[in-house]
């Protein structure tokens, strides 16, 4: 993902966009249930990048999320990775 | 509401409403018991009036020391039997009702010891399914035996109910400790004097917002040989602000709808603002931590 990362002209609407995606997601839910659910949805992440839910989580070191801020917290840890 | 949270609240939310009703007043410093029994009349006065006023409610508190006061000198020759006359009354007032209700009888402990502070939750059926001795009694003019634990009860609608008293609310551990053990309403009794009145409010409010809870507090509200109780009872949302509130120093009802549903869901769908996961989970968004975060316990001030 993008986030704050174009220099000039960010696209600040990605984390938006993800969290649009995960809207049927109940917790608690394992990656592979999500991937199931919803792992075809298209995110927009970039002005001109789209990557799908399964793209993005599939980095993701946890399997398992209790509740969103697990998830949420996974994700932004993948984020910063160099 | 929800104020705390940045992103969107997702999913469908399904809850009951929690009618609750909080009565402040004054009971009589009993030298007597004859004077016992008349706090125990005003507390059953108190809950007819709740029916009448607030019909179909589910949930009826009462303060701190209703059925005794704080009779200064006296006090401790009028303690009560869980299995006695006066807490049977009440008892017998929610079976009759269908209401459940929240009281506060100082006991005379059964195993010899010399007194516990405990507040009680009886349900709708008459039967008493809680209790807590309060952990943090307020010394040295308090000298009740601490209790060792803050459970949780299931309550009605949906609620699960941690009840903490006055001085318990001082200390922001018992909190999180009735949170931590699955509380989504936390009720506080109290015979709060001044000039503690901003103090109550600050601590009920920090309570309900750093653990995403509701938050019930009733106090006494008049004066006795010593001080002056000011009321000022309240409900607040979980992000600490103000649902309904009672005007100090008079006795007065006040009543408020609650959704628990609400607050489990937060618990699983709030991505910021989730302070049960986070506080187990520091700086669970640190690349370094791969999402687990810092879940040793690091604070001295829990490792005395």
């Amino acid at each position: 993902m993008y986030f704050y990362t174009i220099e000039g002209n960010p696209f600040l609407a990605d984390m938006h966009f993800m969290h649009k995606a995960m809207a049927p997601i109940d917790y608690p839910v394992t990656k592979a249930e999500i991937v199931a659910k919803i792992g075809g949805e298209k995110v927009r992440t970039g002005h001109d990048v789209y990557q799908t839910v399964e793209e993005l989580v599939a980095p993701l070191k946890k399997d398992t999320y209790s509740c969103a801020c697990e998830f949420y917290c996974a994700l932004f840890a993948n984020l910063y990775k160099e | 509401m929800n104020i705390g949270n940045f992103y969107a609240l997702h999913g469908k939310i399904e809850t009951e409403a929690l009618s609750v009703v909080v009565s402040q007043f004054a009971p009589k410093s009993a030298a007597t018991w004859d004077e016992i029994e008349q706090n125990v009349d005003q507390i059953l006065a108190r809950m007819d009036q709740a029916s009448a006023g607030f019909p179909g409610f589910d949930l009826f508190v009462s303060p701190e020391c209703a059925f005794q006061g704080y009779h200064a000198g006296k006090w401790s020759q009028f303690l009560l039997d869980i299995d006695g006359p006066q807490v049977q009354r009440v008892k017998d007032k929610c079976k009759e009702l269908n209401v459940w209700g929240i009281f506060n009888p100082w006991l005379k402990p059964k195993d010899g010891r010399f007194c516990d502070n405990t507040a009680i939750l009886v349900n709708n059926h008459g039967e008493i399914v809680h209790q807590y001795v309060k952990m943090n009694p307020w010394i040295p003019g308090e000298p009740t035996q601490a209790g060792s634990a803050c459970p949780v009860a299931n309550g009605p609608k949906g609620a699960r109910i941690g009840i903490i008293i006055c001085a318990d609310g001082d200390y922001p551990e018992i909190w999180r400790e009735a949170a931590v053990n699955g509380a989504n309403v936390i009720v506080r009794v109290s015979h709060y004097m001044a000039p503690f009145d901003k103090a109550m409010q600050i601590t009920n409010k920090a309570g309900a917002y750093c653990n995403q809870v509701y938050v019930v507090s009733c106090n006494t509200a008049g004066i006795d040989e010593y001080y002056n109780y000011f009321g000022e009872s309240c409900i607040y949302n979980p992000d600490g602000t103000e649902i309904v509130k009672a005007p100090t120093g008079i006795p007065y009802v006040i009543k408020a709808d609650l959704y628990p549903g609400i607050i489990d869901h937060m618990q699983k769908h709030a991505v910021h603002a989730n302070p049960m996961f986070s506080y187990k989970n520091r700086g669970a968004s640190n690349p370094d931590d791969d999402g687990y975060g810092r879940p040793e316990m690091p604070y001295n001030a829990y490792k005395y």
